[in-house]
């Protein structure tokens, strides 16, 4: 029985010559990298060193270099007491001024990149919500699909009141699919103001909207 | 240079010191052919055979260590690929194994007198068709490897093959029938 249905040669060959590759898009790659960098399961080579040279921690050195600096250039002669008292002073006064200035300086920069890694991880949050919502929408779309195509044509054997529900059912997801398709361009556009390819997908809506084919009967969705 | 080294080569290198440049040359090297696989079993959705491409990625890589290279690279990734297209199908209720009761050929969806692409046709049928005319017709599987894969008898990769290949043929053969 399993075998009654064999491939016929020309069968055989269109499914020899179906094409075996695609290109997925090019944030795919940046996608997979950044959550196996976050793992620890790849080190990157221009990140490790960027890190490293590109760290805001001081040189070695640099806040201890006031003190080596009194400490070497007195001279062997004998110096009063209160010039002692008051060099000591300004040498405290200048190491907490500079120590002052030193932890502004750390702190401001430590909060620009706390600042910079929060931006950071909410564009990544948002571009993963934008890829989920996506995906979802594309989903939908091929149920929806899937639905006209069982659906399919009324036989007229009792099928009718079910078909046109169905047929209702598509039309209001149509609608809902072209009305997201559309606010989705706004925002594109919004986002890319110089992008032809989006300035023209919207054209196309806004004109569908405005000659009332926008889903080719009476408005069905509510929106939320 | 990495482009000349081999899979073993360049996944050693990832796993023992996390090189991101020879995991780029494994990306390159399979990407391609692997998504093309689960572009087609998606039935062309695109965003969807990325999110499996990526979790399918993400999966080898960290489970490098564990790979015991007794099968190609690219089979053991077709493998994994394999597996997240069945647990994505499983979360969201989707029957990629069977087609319970008969299945009718969506109406107008070949203009008469024309006979649509199999690649088309193959986005129309049911995931449970387009499955195992996948795995079988266009990759080879046997089905042996089919069962096993899907976790499912011989035989009934064997009659659900029958039945694809019968609903393929009323797909392909539509617009003819309505000329």
């Amino acid at each position: 029985m399993n075998d009654d249905v064999e491939l016929t040669p020309e069968e055989k060959m269109e499914f020899d010559n179906l094409p075996r590759e695609a290109s997925p898009s090019e944030f795919l790659w940046e996608r997979i990298v950044r959550a196996l960098r976050e793992d620890g399961t790849l080190r990157s080579a221009a990140g490790a060193t960027g890190t490293a040279a590109g760290s805001p921690v001081a040189a070695p050195g640099t806040p201890g270099l006031p003190v080596s600096h009194w400490r070497s250039d007195r001279s062997g002669r004998w110096v009063r007491p209160w010039v002692v008292a008051a060099a000591s002073m300004a040498a405290s006064l200048v190491l907490f001024g500079s120590g002052v200035l030193m932890g502004q300086w750390m702190g401001a920069r430590s909060t620009e990149r706390a600042f910079l890694a929060v931006r950071e991880q909410d564009s990544a949050q948002l571009a993963q919500r934008i890829q989920e919502a996506g995906t979802a929408y594309v989903s939908a779309l091929v149920a929806l699909s899937e639905l006209r195509a069982t659906a399919g044509p009324d036989t007229g054997r009792g099928r009718s009141a079910s078909s046109a529900q169905a047929a209702a059912e598509v039309q209001q997801g149509r609608e809902a699919a072209l009305g997201a398709l559309y606010g989705a361009a706004i925002e594109l556009t919004r986002i890319t103001p110089g992008d032809p390819d989006v300035s023209r997908i919207l054209q196309i809506l806004k004109e569908r909207q405005l000659h009332g084919t926008w889903a080719g009967g009476t408005r069905m969705t509510v929106w939320y | 240079m990495t482009d000349q080294l081999s899979d073993r080569e360049l996944a050693d290198r990832v796993v023992s010191s996390g090189d991101e440049a020879a995991f780029q040359a494994l990306y390159v090297r399979h990407t391609p052919r692997v998504y093309g696989f689960l572009l087609r079993l998606t039935g062309g959705n695109a965003m969807e055979a990325e999110d499996l491409m990526q979790e399918t990625w993400l999966r080898a890589a960290r489970g490098l260590t564990r790979f015991q290279w007794k099968s190609a690279f690219r089979t053991w990734l077709m493998g994994i690929a394999l597996n997240q297209f069945r647990e994505l199908a499983r979360r969201r209720g989707r029957r990629i194994t069977t087609v319970e009761g008969e299945w009718e050929a969506p109406g107008e969806m070949a203009e008469p007198g024309c006979r649509i692409d199999l690649e088309r046709a193959l986005r129309l049928l049911p995931p449970g068709f387009r499955t195992i005319l996948v795995l079988h017709d266009a990759e080879g599987f046997t089905h042996r490897e089919i069962g096993k894969r899907l976790g499912i008898s011989d035989g009934t990769s064997k009659s659900q093959l029958h039945r694809a290949r019968t609903a393929m043929r009323r797909l392909l053969n539509a617009g003819l029938e309505t000329a």
